[in-house]
């Protein structure tokens, strides 16, 4: 039933692409995209790629296995494993849903699933050649394509957490669109060559995103991988990408992660700020930073932010993370800050940072 | 009030009365040396700070025979050490003094000019305590930290009437001099957009942990009005990649390249009225000036500036000033370079704009000592080439747009903002304003 009333809702969207954004945005939010996952016998290491997707709001999400063959019940399919096969009455019926215009996302590994079916190569953009893959490092990501709705607003270049770079392909440049590459860095097994890591293809009316990234399983985690395989999974289903990019979208030198698949609330950015000492890892004090910056700057936004600090300050976090929250309030604080500044000035571990807050606040 | 020695420098220069009055302590080992004044002509000269910078600068003032130095300042002795080696080794004597705190040099020595190259988080209390002696200085770019340090030396400068000159020697070369004179003459019609190509960053460290400190470094006095943290393995050079004392490679070529599109714009006594942009900050490790700006000034002309890391940037390093009628591109390595060839071989008439001609920075420095002109690159001038860089540095880390009064020198938008135009310093140190 659902899916029924989304095809009316689709045809219209073809109608209306142009002409009304904002009416198609507010056309979306009710409807619930679905997705079903195609995974091996042991569904465990599909359960992120399901949550990854349902985390978005967009899609609700099954895992299958084996000769799941009722694509059209859905407006996504995902293939997540190498370890499948297909009758083919079931290859046939998956053809079919892509030419009507099915949304399709290829996961890393699975691009070899299918080595002796010639659609297939059309349908991953990829033709599987022996299994070979660089040891897992950390790479840069490289923007090919700005303009693309998926990757569209993504910093250029980006870093992405240890994964193994796949280079048991050939790729067939005209039917795929590259949207990023990396490069296959010799140091670690790789042929130096660049390597299309994101890219899309086009299959009928069907819409394919291939990934060959999140092979390792942390990688997984990688904001990069997170946000660009939503978004990715969103343009397949649909033709059109609604979700924001991420304020903590890795740049070129850092990355980040989202242990669970989803970002962490303010409150569980500074509970782990709280624990900082000199000489350990700082990222959850840049990480509340970046919030404050990537906020919309209203005064109210600046004072919610303000009495989390306050109440940071009075808390039993370390010396080391009260500091750094001093010289943040330092220009975002407000006079409210003042008494709770003062009384840290007589706190002979806390006094210097306190007097540099109060030195701006005071100005 | 009292007679100076550069006032009677300036009053001896050229005058028999020069061959008189020697009542400065200048080693008589110097004398006879190959075209060197007589000692009690030659302009007495210190330094304070002597890392590569400083060395480097030092090395080039040493080979003017009008001047000498008598005393040398740093925090580690080990560049005491170099500094001492090079200067008693060029006069062949051992007569330079050599301090570990330029409190106590300027108290002790009577010295004409300072040269005075630190990081930047020290630039403002060194430059205006130097300045506040009457002393002349030749400092390094970007004039200050902070805004508000930058007007304060500028403002210290003006009211002892001494003498400044920036490293920003790109000035005192024929390419950027020549490029400027033809932009601020027209010779790329109305200057709309101007394109400024930076390095990048250096990528992060980590967090190295605490470590012992160097034998011979001060580090409480290398700290000085920063925050106190434990020594990390990171001080001379790399200071600049850590925002307490530097902006990074932003506000390390302010002074350069920023500094050569004023010049060619005439706004070296004004800024920009918006700045806009996003810095790529590292989330980990003690490195935390931006890898990669990129930032859009506005000026109340309608010009405007992108200041970004060169790979950005469609000509790469330099300054490139676009103008209704073609665009001229100035780059370290005798770079100048046009949108039509013709444009380079324009002659500048005598009712033009002349901009200020120097060939030699150092030499400008001395001469001006002498002359008491102002040198080719004063420290107004170098305050508003390091405020595009340090506005755009708070426009990034507030991630907010600036609406900047350059009269006033306020952010008009943001009382939040409004405070990152100083750095707070840590107990004992305090700095003089002068307004």
């Amino acid at each position: 039933m659902r899916k029924t009333i989304f095809l009316v809702i689709k045809k219209v969207r073809y109608l209306l692409i142009v002409a009304l954004p904002v009416l198609l945005s507010q056309c979306d939010k009710p409807a619930s995209l679905s997705a079903v996952i195609l995974a091996e016998q042991e569904v465990v290491a599909a359960e992120p790629v399901k949550a990854i997707l349902e985390n978005t709001g967009l899609f609700d999400a099954d895992i299958k296995s084996n000769n799941f063959a009722d694509f059209n019940k859905y407006d996504l399919v995902v293939l997540s494993t190498s370890k499948i096969s297909w009758s083919d009455d079931v290859k046939a019926a998956f053809e079919t849903y892509l030419k009507n215009g099915g949304g399709l996302v290829i996961l890393n590994s699975a691009a070899n699933a299918f080595p002796e079916w010639d659609a297939f190569a059309a349908i991953s953009g990829v033709k599987p050649l022996e299994s070979r893959s660089s040891e897992p490092f950390e790479f840069e990501i490289m923007e090919q394509k700005v303009e693309h709705p998926i990757t569209k607003g993504l910093p250029g270049n980006w870093l992405h957490m240890p994964d193994y770079l796949l280079f048991n392909t050939s790729y067939l440049p005209e039917d795929v669109e590259i949207l990023a590459a990396a490069k296959a860095d010799t140091l670690y097994g790789g042929d130096g060559q660049i390597l299309p890591v994101l890219f899309t293809v086009k299959y009928g009316e069907g819409r394919i995103f291939h990934t060959t990234l999140g092979t390792a399983p942390a990688s997984m985690q990688c904001v990069g991988f997170i946000a660009t395989l939503q978004r990715g999974a969103e343009w397949a289903a649909t033709g059109v990408v609604s979700q924001a990019v991420p304020v903590d979208f890795p740049n070129s030198v850092s990355t980040h992660e989202w242990i669970d698949y989803k970002p962490l609330t303010i409150d569980e950015i500074l509970n782990k700020a709280a624990t900082y000492e000199v000489g350990k890892s700082k990222k959850y004090l840049t990480d509340f930073s970046m919030q404050i910056k990537n906020s919309d700057g209203k005064p109210e936004t600046y004072a919610m932010f303000e009495d989390k600090i306050l109440e940071f300050l009075q808390s039993d976090a370390t010396v080391d993370s009260k500091r750094y929250m001093c010289h943040e309030l330092s220009w975002m604080g407000s006079e409210k800050s003042i008494a709770v500044l003062d009384n840290l000035i007589n706190n002979k571990d806390l006094s210097e940072a306190a007097s540099y807050a109060l030195y701006r606040l005071r100005m | 009030m009292k007679e100076n020695r550069r006032g009677f420098i300036k009053k001896a220069a050229g005058s028999a009365l020069a061959m008189i009055a020697a009542p400065y302590i200048i080693p008589g080992t110097a004398l006879g040396k190959n075209g060197a004044l007589a000692p009690s002509e030659r302009i007495v000269f210190g330094g304070i700070g002597l890392g590569s910078q400083g060395m480097g600068n030092s090395r080039g003032f040493l080979n003017k025979k009008e001047i000498q130095y008598v005393a040398i300042c740093d925090v580690d002795a080990r560049h005491r050490n170099n500094a001492m080696a090079m200067i008693n080794g060029t006069y062949q004597n051992n007569d330079c003094r050599s301090y570990g705190d330029y409190r106590e040099m300027l108290e002790k020595e009577k010295l004409d000019a300072i040269t005075i190259a630190v990081p930047d988080h020290w630039h403002a209390l060194i430059s205006t305590a130097v300045a506040n002696k009457g002393i002349d200085i030749y400092g390094e770019k970007p004039l200050a930290r902070s805004i508000k340090e930058a007007r304060a030396i500028v403002n210290a400068v003006n009211k002892n009437n001494v003498i400044w000159q920036t490293g920003s020697w790109q000035r005192s070369l024929a390419n950027f001099h020549r490029g400027a004179e033809l932009v601020i003459n027209g010779r790329v019609g109305k200057v709309t957009h101007v394109e400024v190509g930076l390095p990048n960053g250096r990528k992060p460290i980590g967090t190295p942990p605490p470590m012992p400190l160097p034998e011979g470094l001060d580090w409480e006095m290398w700290l000085g009005p920063a925050p106190a943290v434990p020594y990390r393995g990171v001080a001379h050079w790399d200071w600049r990649w850590i925002m307490d004392y530097s902006g990074g490679q932003l506000t390390d070529w302010a002074g350069h390249h920023i500094d050569i599109a004023h010049w060619g714009l005439g706004y070296d006594k004004t800024g920009p009225i918006s700045i806009e942009g996003v810095g790529v900050y590292p989330r980990e490790g003690i490195f935390d000036v931006p890898i990669a700006y990129d930032f859009i000034c506005e000026y109340k002309t309608g010009v405007t500036m992108r200041v970004a890391n060169a790979s950005k940037q469609k000509h790469g390093m330099g300054t490139v000033w676009h103008g209704d009628k073609g665009w001229v591109h100035v780059d370290r390595g005798d770079v100048i370079r046009a949108s039509d060839p013709k444009i380079l071989e324009e002659v500048i008439g005598k009712d033009e704009i002349q901009l200020y001609k120097s060939t030699d920075h150092q030499q400008n420095f001395i001469d001006c000592i002498r002359s008491r002109e102002e040198t080719i690159t004063p420290a107004e001038t170098a305050h508003r080439s390091i405020s595009v860089g340090l506005l755009g540095e708070i426009a990034m880390l507030t991630g907010k747009k600036l609406a900047w009064d350059p009269e006033q020198e306020l952010i008009t938008n943001s009382a939040y903002a409004n405070r990152l135009l100083v750095r707070p310093y840590r107990n004992p140190w305090k700095l003089d304003m002068i307004s």
